[in-house]
């Protein structure tokens, strides 16, 4: 394939690139005694992309033969010479010839469908001893993405990442109330990823919080100070700031943080990385979807915005260094502006110490996802469940707690962040594409925060 | 196309039943970033999905790959995905072979469509928005459209296909203020090329415009009026999921153990259309080969049914209902990747109903909700809910006053056992992150809970 592009594209394509992806699945489902779903899968294709004219044009297929992805070259550059808008550029593109595979220590193939079963009914027996649990639903899956990628520039790179993950459901239920609370653990790697992310852990907490929740009581209305934990910070600087920082957005008028670069947006505790080199994590990868080698970012340094995430054409339109953030769902799809791995960086605060010093106030931990709308800078998202901080301490369980907010105030707004920052919370980002990531951070505390209860 | 009758013949050689599930789609994207025409994809994809019942127990494997040999390879890693699953005995394949007809053809107009032309269509609604006025602008869109064609086989003789065209587009529009931004949108979604894509243009643009110097929001007890996109993400994210077979017959939704009792207010039925005119999610049959029908979950308040596909109706002794369909989680597509789960083909709300103008008038003062943030987090076992509303208007001695963003939050099945009406119009909105079409009016809910700006 390598000389496929050069021999191929018409002489007024400016760049041309190619993926050829193949992505193998496993999916286990157990409910409660049994296995409910057992899937296997593979899912092949290629897609190319033309910038010619000015424009880009896309086209894909799971024809993987070599007549097909000359018919796919032919259609992208057709549709590029026939696009009148906007003019793209692409500079410093990438001629890297590279090679990232990734195994893990403990691949799947070395571990049999029966052992990962049985492995499962061990985890399953640990909710026995919750007894209003009454359904638990665990989920195995892992994946193996293998990505060739070639680009008119002579840029050549071969890349394997495998992922694992478990993620658990329990439904508690008693005297007519019902609660569900779902946790994963997972990441880049084979089963290993277990060792470092323990399920067994995953699952006591996920019991435990969802039994907790039958005598939990509904969540205030109101604004108040909000301690959000490791898991929930993540989200929080995914979806409060990470988004906002996709440089497509910023260029398009969708971002609130366009013309903000090295201005202060928060006060100096906050610190904010987007770092895809981190090994095992679920938002890892070697090369972005450009073939460009991936780095850790910066996005806010003590406050102040430092960068943007960026692709190839982002870069080029702002004149800044691109980063490796060009990431597509699969074959069919065009690479986006994408996070990987977003956390905050761990600060000076001790948790008691947060907590003392709130009035009244709710701790909310775990999360139910968010969203953002990185244009007028809003956002929403939810935690798997709450207590209230009463005179500096901790007291009743809430549940149904939503948090929202904007962009631009919310970084000031925290006063404190804590020395205990902690990762591997895998999730899988939309904007139209799903992408793996994961997030985290130390505890936060936020003042004047909007709180909804269910 | 592959042989599929061989696959099939595999599994009755070894007596098993065998199901093959195969997907072509032709789709094309035009995108839209800064008020330009940015980019255009063109994606063709063809996969099968086979799934075998053998020794009573169900497997099921994919492949995009095309060799008859990859094919049999695919029907082996089924078979072996059975072995490890529970036992169902009485699961039967469909068999049913003749179907309903329905209303819905695939579109020339989409099928003939050319990238000209589409971009044309493009233009018109760029324009359309700057005409509302110059510092409006779309910030982000997308124009999709394209053709499925399915096939389903399976061992108990069903052989159904069915080719579907489908458009749709969304729009985000934005309208800067000396402090701030004003936001709009607009989504449309259609089997056949019926847009007025000027229309959509002015809406979306018209309801940024209209946004711009909100005042504060108070919170309290409110009357809300959520239109028809806003009442499809609070509903798509609680009450569905609580009327699905495979959740609600474990015990997994407040309405399970609530059969033939009343659980909504006396004037709201539910209704899941498979047959319904002019929807994206209408066919003859649902992705495993059940033929369509129209079924009454919630009537007159009381809960008939719930959903099913064949395999949950299989292990809670009881029938199908037509809505086994494939995808994936959090996903509003439909894949071959996928086994059929119970989802909503069309969802249908019925009420007392009037005229938006009218509800409006009858309840003022009243908010008006266009969009709200973060449905996706609701309990969909419990139907508690709390959602941003970064677009909200306050309507009061007939005039429209924008507000600045709060929350909206509270059960569902509270609010829909209220005094609650429906707009006589309806839109239909294509779902969000499950492959349901709902034919969705606004709907009005009485001292609804609001958190202030």
């Amino acid at each position: 394939m390598e000389d496929f592009l050069h021999r191929h594209a018409s002489p007024d394509v400016t760049y041309a690139d190619l993926r050829s992806v193949r992505i193998k699945t496993l999916y286990i489902e157990m409910k409660n005694e049994e296995i409910t779903r057992c899937v296997s899968g593979m899912d092949s294709g290629i897609g190319i992309r033309v910038l010619s004219n000015g424009a880009i044009g896309f086209a894909a297929s799971t024809d993987v033969t070599r007549k097909s992805a000359q018919q796919c070259l032919e259609k992208a550059y057709k549709i590029s010479k026939n696009l009148k808008g906007k003019t793209v550029r692409f500079e410093k593109v990438n001629t890297e010839k590279g090679k990232a595979i990734w195994k893990g220590k403990k691949p799947h193939e070395t571990v049999s469908i029966e052992e990962k079963i049985g492995y499962m009914k061990e985890l399953r027996d640990l909710a026995s001893d919750y007894r209003n649990v009454k359904n638990l639903t665990l989920t195995y899956s892992e994946s193996l993405i293998e990505t060739e990628f070639y680009n008119s520039n002579g840029a050549c790179i071969l890349m394997s990442v495998p992922r694992t993950a478990m993620r658990i459901q329990a439904v508690a239920s008693t005297e007519g109330k019902i609660t569900s609370v779902t946790g994963s653990v997972g990441g880049t790697g084979g089963l290993e990823i277990f060792m470092k992310y323990s399920p067994e852990e995953e699952l006591k907490k996920t019991c435990a919080s969802a039994e907790r929740q039958l005598n939990a009581q509904n969540a205030p209305s109101g604004v108040f100070t909000v301690i959000a934990d490791p898991e929930l910070s993540g989200v929080f600087a995914h979806e409060a700031l990470g988004h906002a920082c996709e440089a497509d957005g910023v260029i398009a008028g969708g971002s609130c943080l366009a013309g903000r670069l090295n201005t202060r947006i928060g006060n100096d505790l906050v610190t904010v990385v987007d770092d895809p080199t981190l090994p095992g994590e679920n938002g890892s990868f070697p090369y972005d979807d450009e073939g460009t080698k991936t780095c850790r970012k910066v996005l806010v340094e003590g406050g102040i915005l430092k960068s943007y995430l960026h692709s190839l054409e982002t870069a080029t339109f702002l004149g800044m260094e691109k980063n490796g953030s060009a990431r597509a769902e699969s074959y069919a799809a065009p690479p986006l502006v994408r996070m990987s791995n977003t956390f905050i960086e761990k600060g000076d605060f001790g948790f008691e110490e947060m907590v003392k010093e709130v009035k009244f106030g709710v701790y909310a931990k775990g999360s139910r996802g968010g969203q953002v709308d990185t244009t007028k800078g809003t956002f929403q998202f939810s935690a798997q469940e709450g207590f209230l901080i009463e005179n500096g301490e901790i007291t009743k369980p809430l549940k149904d707690l939503s948090l929202a907010s904007d962009i631009l105030s919310i970084f000031h707004q925290i006063d404190a962040v804590g020395k205990d920052l902690a990762l591997g919370h895998p999730g899988n980002c939309g904007k139209g594409q799903w992408v793996p990531v994961s997030d985290g951070g130390p505890h936060i505390r936020i003042r004047d925060v909007r709180v909804g209860g269910g | 196309m592959m042989d599929f009758e061989k696959v099939l013949n595999m599994g009755r050689a070894r007596g098993i039943e065998v199901e093959i599930f195969h997907q072509e789609t032709t789709f094309s994207t035009i995108n839209i970033e800064y008020h330009k025409i940015h980019s255009m994809d063109a994606v063709d994809t063809a996969g099968t999905g086979i799934r075998v019942f053998a020794d009573g127990k169900i497997g099921f494997a994919f492949t995009t790959e095309k060799t008859q040999k990859d094919m049999e390879r695919c029907f082996r890693e089924a078979v072996r995905a059975a072995r490890h699953s529970k036992t169902l005995k009485n699961f039967v394949f469909p068999s049913e072979k003749k179907f309903p007809s329905v209303n819905v053809r695939p579109s020339n107009k989409i099928e003939r469509l050319s990238s000209g032309e589409a971009t044309e269509h493009i233009q018109t609604m760029l324009d359309a928005v700057k005409a509302v006025n110059r510092e409006i602008f779309v910030c982000e869109g997308h124009f999709g459209y394209g053709i499925e064609k399915t096939v389903i086989m399976n061992t108990a003789g069903v052989r159904a296909e069915f080719v579907r065209s489908a458009c749709g587009i969304t729009i985000a529009t934005a309208c800067p203020t000396p402090d701030s931004v004003s936001i709009g949108f607009e989504e449309a979604e259609s089997p056949e090329l019926d847009f007025d894509f000027a229309e959509l243009g002015k809406n979306a643009a018209s309801l940024a415009f209209n946004g711009r110097n909100p005042e504060k929001l108070e919170g309290g007890k409110k009357n809300v009026l959520l239109v028809a996109p806003a009442a499809r993400n609070v509903i798509e994210s609680t009450l569905l999921g609580m009327l699905q077979g495979h959740h609600a017959m474990r015990g997994e939704s407040l309405f399970a153990g609530k059969l033939n009792e009343k659980v909504l207010g006396e004037n709201i039925s539910i209704i899941d259309d498979g047959l319904l005119e002019n929807s994206l999610a209408t066919a003859p049959f649902d992705d495993e080969g059940t033929p369509s029908r129209t079924t009454t979950l919630i009537d007159a308040g009381i809960l008939k049914t719930f959903i099913f596909d064949a395999y949950t109706a299989a292990e809670f002794n009881l029938k199908t209902t037509g809505n086994g369909i494939r995808s994936m989680r959090l996903s509003a597509g439909r894949t071959f990747k996928s086994l059929p789960t119970p989802n909503f083909r069309n969802f249908v709300i019925t009420s007392e109903t009037a005229s938006t103008e009218a509800i409006l008038k009858d309840f003022s003062p009243c908010l008006v909700v266009y969009a709200v943030l973060g449905a996706h987090t609701a309990n969909p076992i419990t139907g508690n809910f709390a959602v941003n509303i970064p677009i909200v208007f306050e309507y009061m001695n007939g005039e429209m006053k924008p507000k600045k963003q709060g929350m909206l939050s509270g059960n569902i099945a509270d609010y829909l056992n209220r005094r609650v009406m429906i707009s006589k119009k309806r839109k239909n909105c294509y779902g969000t992150f499950t492959p349901t079409n709902f034919a969705m009016p606004d709907i009005f809910i009485p001292d609804a809970q609001i958190t202030g700006s």
